[in-house]
């Protein structure tokens, strides 16, 4: 299968060395309107076809699938164009800037015939799907309660060495939420893989550094069975990606950012000599979590993006077999439905 | 639409008439003259056609008129003739008459037992896309006819171009029916004492019945599930142990439950066949590790692919389905 990439920010490290772990997979060209960064990554991982310009990539590669990692407001275009030439598209979060967009593309991978995956590795991150797995157990009972919270250190993005015309702060001014409509399908991605679905939402947002765009973001959604809040912080230190599940039987705490999971049980003990049994038992998960992630680091197992590699060979197995793609175009609409909401 | 259900008399085939009915789906039922038609005979919109999949003859004009076919006949007891002629022949027999009817979907009811459980890994997630068992025989007559049956369907399909969907469901569980499952172990003295099979916390890939049979109802009318197969799962899992706590106190019976090594049982079964190899003894015994290993191997099965493939996910919540289960056994 032929693979090729548009747009060659931080991101694409991620997508290449993905494809290039993929047998099934062959990355054959790179495409950014930006040269210098095009070369600087072509070089990096010598690929040798290079464009500038989409449709002259796609004239000349004839690509089977194309991933589009460029700013979430040239997404949809860039999609409609690879499949309407009958082109499998995997697209970066968030799917699009409004929901006539995404609605388009939808439209276009169903007349075509073709797969539209959105980038939600979030989800698949091995931490996420360990949660997944205790919250369909028996023992965790029925999920009653999701609470994400993803807190972002906005230094990252702001000191990276990319200016106002190459850095992401160049394309932040095209979204309405600014960089938490960039950030929000993380962890709204990850509440809906266990929500499915919701029916009515409730949304804070604040700019309380008075930057000219939101720093806080605060949201309730409510499905038939299960409700959920999700927050988003640029003040909060440290910074955390944090996910808490409240079930009938059980609880967990999911520190998505240092891969660790605790589980909280009950305890048919008296009062007093239960919330110590809990304290050590949750002290004793800490530890060994801790002692598995220093494992991990020391055999160089831990990979901060699993996620993305993951999600990217799902996606090339949905097209090998003709299966479903891990995260549809449909389910990248939810998110995009919501900041439209949030920032309309 | 108007739908010919084989196994109409079985567990699953029972079910699926009640549901399909209610659905106002118009059905023929296929019965052998022996089988209890007690639950077909209560139902509205169902036509009862005395059939027998082992005999070609009795099959004539099932498929008069009919849309679409689920297929969920098979042999689960008897000798491996008994197995060949009612599963093999079975399906060969009804693809035979399928390939002229003007079908929209034959949904063919398999099994997990088709997978190579033999040749895989540790503790794997096993897929729609992972291996058929290579050598059937060795695991049973149950996995091999139902794995020679897939077979058949398939080439029927490709050659006559019959609109296929197969669906592969796990341990189906529900009201009118044993809810010990062999691969728990052994229940001896009435349930008092359970002798479980290893210590691992295996998970059993149950699928309630109402959660199933929606599965395959919806795929009657999801035309792109065509020509692709699905593992039918709950998402929601439950390990051996935990079932097995939940069917003592649901049933009220007190004992005891004792965890043999899996080790302990392939060795066991090892000297089985060494046995078998003498001449006096010769294939008397049929337990072999080929056979043990896939019944009783940590494997988990993913089930995720028909709920993306249909965009649904199960109503009914595995506590809720163990209540609904065992309340008419208490």
């Amino acid at each position: 299968m032929k693979a090729a990439v548009i747009g060659c920010g931080n991101i694409s490290h991620f997508h290449i060395h993905a494809i290039r772990s993929n047998p099934f997979v062959e990355l054959v060209a790179l495409c950014d309107a930006n040269e210098k960064i095009l070369d600087e990554r072509a070089n990096q991982y010598q690929v040798t076809k290079r464009y500038t310009k989409l449709d002259e990539m796609l004239d000349k590669e004839n690509p089977d699938a194309l991933h589009i990692l460029t700013p979430p407001h040239s997404h949809s275009e860039l999609a409609v164009s690879a499949m309407d030439r009958g082109i499998h598209v995997l697209v970066e979060k968030p799917m699009t800037v409004s929901t006539t967009e995404a609605d388009e593309m939808i439209q276009i991978s169903r007349k075509k015939n073709v797969k539209l995956c959105i980038n939600h590795s979030a989800l698949f991150t091995p931490v996420v799907t360990r949660a997944i797995e205790y919250v369909n157990s028996f023992a965790f009972g029925s999920l009653v309660h999701v609470e994400c919270h993803f807190g972002f250190d906005v230094t990252r993005v702001l000191n990276t060495g990319q200016n106002e015309q190459t850095g992401p702060m160049s394309w932040y001014g095209h979204l309405k939420g600014h960089i938490l409509e960039d950030l929000l399908p993380h962890p709204v991605s990850i509440v809906m893989g266990f929500l499915r679905q919701y029916s009515n939402s409730y949304c804070i947002v604040k700019d309380y550094k008075k930057q000219g765009y939101a720093d806080e973001l605060r949201l309730l959604l409510d499905s038939q069975k299960v409700t959920a809040t999700v927050s988003v912080s640029l003040r909060s230190h440290p910074s955390q990606f944090k996910l808490y599940l409240y079930g009938t039987k059980m609880s967990l705490i999911v520190d998505v950012g240092d891969m660790g999971i605790v589980r909280q049980k009950m305890y048919k003990l008296p009062k007093a000599v239960a919330r110590g049994v809990g304290h050590l038992s949750e002290s004793w998960q800490i530890f060994r979590n801790t002692i598995g992630l220093a494992v991990g680091v020391a055999l160089k197992k831990v990979d901060n993006a699993a996620g993305v590699g993951i999600l990217i060979d799902k996606f090339y197995n949905s097209l090998k077999h003709g299966w479903p793609v891990p995260v549809s175009g449909e389910e990248g609409k939810i998110v995009v439905e919501l900041a439209e909401k949030i920032w309309s | 639409m108007k739908i010919l259900l084989t196994g109409a008399s079985g567990f699953l085939g029972g079910y699926l008439a009640e549901k399909l009915t209610r659905k106002k789906h118009q059905i023929r039922a296929m019965v052998r003259k022996t089988s209890d038609k007690s639950i077909l005979e209560k139902l509205n919109n169902i036509e009862l056609f005395t059939g027998d999949l082992r005999d070609k003859k009795s099959l004539q004009g099932c498929m008069d008129g009919i849309d679409a076919v689920i297929h969920a006949g098979a042999t689960t007891q008897g000798s491996m003739e008994d197995f060949e002629k009612g599963t093999i022949d079975g399906t060969r027999y009804i693809m035979e008459l399928a390939k002229d009817a003007d079908l929209k979907l034959f949904l063919l009811v398999s099994s997990l037992v088709v997978y190579d459980i033999n040749i895989l890994g540790k503790n794997p997630l096993i897929n729609e896309a992972f291996p058929l068992e290579k050598n059937p025989r060795l695991v049973g007559p149950y996995a091999y006819t139902k794995t020679e049956s897939e077979k058949i369907a398939r080439e029927y399909a490709e050659k006559y171009s019959i609109p296929l969907t197969v669906v592969r469901p796990g341990l189906i569980f529900g009201a009118r029916r044993n809810l010990f499952f062999p691969h728990l172990g052994f229940a001896v003295a009435g349930g008092r004492l359970v002798i479980k099979i290893g210590w691992d916390t295996k998970v059993l890939p149950l699928t309630y019945i109402d959660n199933c049979c929606e599965l395959m109802i919806k795929l009657l009318t999801h035309k792109p599930a065509i020509g692709k197969t699905f593992n039918i799962i709950d998402p929601q899992t439950i390990t051996h142990s935990e079932y097995i706590r939940y069917w003592r106190r649901a049933l009220r019976i007190k004992g005891f439950t004792v965890a043999i090594p899996f080790c302990f049982f392939k060795l066991l079964a090892f000297c089985f066949e060494q046995l078998n190899k003498l001449p006096k003894l010769k294939g008397k015994f049929g337990m072999s590790r080929y056979r043990l290993i896939p019944k009783f191997k940590k494997v988990r099965f993913d089930g995720s692919l028909i709920l993306r493939e249909l965009g649904w996910y199960p109503e009914i919540e595995l506590e809720e389905a163990l209540e609904k289960a065992f309340e008419i056994k208490k």
